[in-house]
């Protein structure tokens, strides 16, 4: 990657302001004119460890040799694969998930045949099976780059003019900020926890009967940041905490918010007199409401469409250029029609029953992906580009699972390991290719060239080099980084 | 004994040791830092003033959070209720519960707090503020004589008749001494009689409640009130 003014600035810039400074607090060092033409990273969480296995790479027992009994392998007729793509769907109907008595049935093919040209699989083996630490390596590479994030290292390339750049709904280590100290402010992470109440906490007043005018607030505002906290004794005595500091700043950034109106834009309920009184109180839904409620229906219920609703929001209004969203590890179900949304441990049910679990949890996260990437496609960036055209979804992933299952069992139980890979979904990808391979005997992926992509039997792809691939497939300056070059992952290069 | 013997031992340390400590009266210090006094000659032989604090060097100060600022705001207003949004939602419990520094295991998965504010905590305890200030404002205006804070204010036609008639002071002082437990400086006082001024020049109704409600919205969220 190559060095330049620009970087060397940010550089000059972080090394002013570094050791003791929060990141939160180091200033926009790009200004609007030099900004990027921005490109989108959608992160979307396997919490609990999304085996490829089980999805894109699945294992016939036809294809697993003598041990195929007691290998994670699937009936042949469950599998199904196609000549023009190296991908595999499992498609499963059962009529219970593990001890849960609600039938399911799942179908990857759909997803396959739709996105297979933008989907890419690469496979990775990492270091940890703890879920924090796992799942947090999955976004930094294992502090590839200072400990940064990927969504740190893309807000910063691309989100010095957006209000709030990175915006994180998920939970455990994907919540978690990077440790990259020379990050700009703008770049850390926002975390939000309620998607679909959040617009609420957009303004300081819109929404509130009966108050003064907003000017006469603005008054109140000024007595309070420039007389009563700037001349207070409290304030004086402690004016060096970072945490005083970092308010500061962000009461400057939340006026930004108010101005943009992103109580409105980013509200999706729609006036429900009663329950959601929105004109009542002076607010209004979103223009975009009516269309993101078509795609995810059930947002008051899983909170999971919540998230992808408001990811759409965020970056259809330039709000962000990168989110994160995720299933919880709590349970989502309904008895009315039966249907089992969300297990409890998301992915790691997989402990209790591993095919039921990764089979519920891969059609629930490919759903949600599979809407986003309608969505995106449906609205235009500019010049006929639409905002899918400058996405990417990476499924980020805690870890594989073990490989092994009780002779013959379709019901089992399974722990963490360290093989597995990623999928990533964008235009910028190597599409319809997975780099590296599965060994169908031992279920183990192996690795592939970082030049040409060619399969490496024996290699195994370090958690650096996808998380290198999937930044610079995304156009991020990454100069003085020392990651490698992972060219095998971007399209046409 | 000689647990006695190490006590003498370290108090005479102590006391041998030049303090940093400020006077017993809060004042000045003497060993250059902060708010000490300092080299009589530097100001032309005048003795600076300097303010009678000592300036933290760590700044170690925490966020109050949901419940606390909740708890905070219900007993400096004398309100059972806060918060509540779109006229059902309880700020502190559900909306901005996160927001705020809170945590929800059973639905969010969030185990722990987030681990600083956040750009729209700001924002959610304006909004806590806004509404408990209202309700105690609206509540004083309706009964001026029994009020919690803004007790007996000179009112003609929805403004202050005289702005710096005492019961102005007294108002803001009881809005000080509930919400941060302290008597307002001169100073503090007078900028708020300034807010009253230049609220009422922009000709609008209601100067004088809007007035005590955003007098009431400026202590609650100003840093002292919301940081310990």
């Amino acid at each position: 990657m190559r060095s330049n003014r620009r970087h060397f600035l940010k550089g000059m810039g972080a090394a002013a302001v570094g050791g003791a400074v929060s990141p939160l607090l180091t200033p926009r060092t790009v200004g609007a004119q030099d900004a990027k033409k921005p490109k989108f990273l959608i992160v979307v969480a396997g919490a609990g460890g999304a085996s490829l296995i089980d999805s894109f790479l699945a294992i016939r027992e036809s294809e697993a040799g003598a041990g195929a009994s007691t290998l994670n392998c699937f009936r042949d007729a469950e599998v199904e694969s196609w000549n023009d793509t190296p991908f595999r769907a499992v498609n499963l109907s059962r009529s219970e998930v593990g001890a849960i008595p609600i039938p399911y049935r799942t179908n990857q093919s759909a997803f396959v045949r739709k996105h297979m040209n933008d989907l890419m699989v690469v496979t990775h083996t990492g270091t940890s099976v703890n879920h924090t630490v796992a799942q947090k390596r999955a976004i930094t590479g294992n502090e590839a780059w200072n400990g940064r994030t990927l969504q740190e290292a893309v807000a910063a390339e691309y989100g010095a003019t957006m209000t709030l750049p990175n915006v994180n709904m998920a939970a455990g280590g994907y919540l978690e900020p990077g440790i990259d100290r020379t990050l700009p402010g703008f770049a850390v992470g926002e975390p939000v926890a309620r998607p679909d109440f959040w617009p609420l906490s957009l303004d300081g007043a819109r929404g509130i009967k009966d108050l003064p005018s907003r000017t006469r607030l603005e008054l109140a505002r000024a007595l309070r940041d420039e007389k009563l906290d700037a001349e207070s004794t409290f304030f004086k005595t402690f004016e060096q905490s970072p945490r005083l500091q970092r308010w500061i700043e962000q009461r400057r950034l939340a006026k930004g918010l108010e101005m943009q109106d992103l109580i409105t834009k980013l509200n999706a309920y729609p006036d429900v007199p009663g329950s959601i009184p929105l004109s009542e109180y002076g607010l209004a839904e979103s223009p975009d409401g009516e269309t993101v409620r078509q795609a995810f229906p059930k947002f008051t219920q899983d909170p999971l469409e919540a998230q992808a609703m408001l990811a759409y929001l965020l970056i259809k209004n330039r709000v962000s250029c990168t989110v994160t969203i995720s299933p919880s590890f709590n349970v989502l179900l309904t008895t009315s029609p039966p249907a089992l949304t969300n297990p409890p441990l998301a992915f790691d049910f997989s402990h209790q029953s591993h095919r039921d679990a990764q089979a519920v949890m891969w059609q629930r996260i490919l759903g949600i992906a599979d809407r986003l990437v309608d969505l995106l496609k449906a609205t235009e960036f500019e010049a006929g580009e639409s905002l899918w055209d400058r996405s990417m979804i990476f499924f980020a992933s805690d870890f594989g699972r073990t490989k092994r299952r009780p002779s013959n069992s379709q019901s089992f139980g399974s722990s963490h390991d360290l093989n597995n890979g990623f999928a990533v979904l964008s235009p910028f990808v190597n599409g319809n290719n997975v780099l590296g391979g599965v060994d169908p005997t031992t279920a183990l992926t192996y690795g592939f060239d970082p030049q040409t992509g060619a399969p490496e039997v024996g290699r195994n792809m370090q958690e650096r080099e996808i998380y290198a691939g999937l930044l610079h497939a995304l156009d991020v300056d990454t100069s003085g980084s020392g990651l490698p070059d992972m060219r095998a992952m971007r399209k046409n290069a | 004994m000689f647990r006695k013997t190490l006590l003498i031992a370290t108090c005479t340390l102590l006391f041998a040791c030049p303090s940093s400590e400020p006077s017993e009266d809060g004042g000045p210090t003497r060993d250059g830092g902060p708010g000490s006094i300092e080299d009589p000659n530097r100001d032309g032989g005048t003795t600076v003033t300097t303010p009678s604090f000592l300036a933290s060097e760590k700044g170690s100060v925490r966020f109050k959070k949901a419940k606390r600022i909740e708890a905070d705001f219900a007993t400096a207003l004398g309100l059972s209720e806060v918060c509540t949004e779109l006229g059902q939602y309880s700020c502190s419990d559900f909306i901005h519960r996160i927001t705020l520094g809170g945590v929800e295991a059973y639905v969010q998965g969030l185990n722990e707090p987030l681990p600083f504010t956040s750009v729209t905590t700001p924002l959610a305890v304006e909004r806590m503020a806004l509404f408990a200030c209202r309700e105690r404002v609206s509540a004083d205006f309706g009964n001026p004589s029994s009020g919690r804070i803004f007790l007996n204010l000179p009112l003609a036609n929805g403004a202050l008749a005289d702005v710096e008639a005492e019961e102005v002071a007294a108002s803001i002082q009881r809005l000080y001494q509930r919400a941060l437990l302290r008597v307002p400086t001169p100073d503090e006082v007078e900028h708020h009689r300034q807010l009253y001024r230049d609220i009422e020049a922009d000709g609008q109704p209601n100067a004088a409640r809007d007035w005590a409600v955003l007098s009431c919205h400026a202590v609650l969220t100003s840093m002292e009130s919301l940081f310990y």
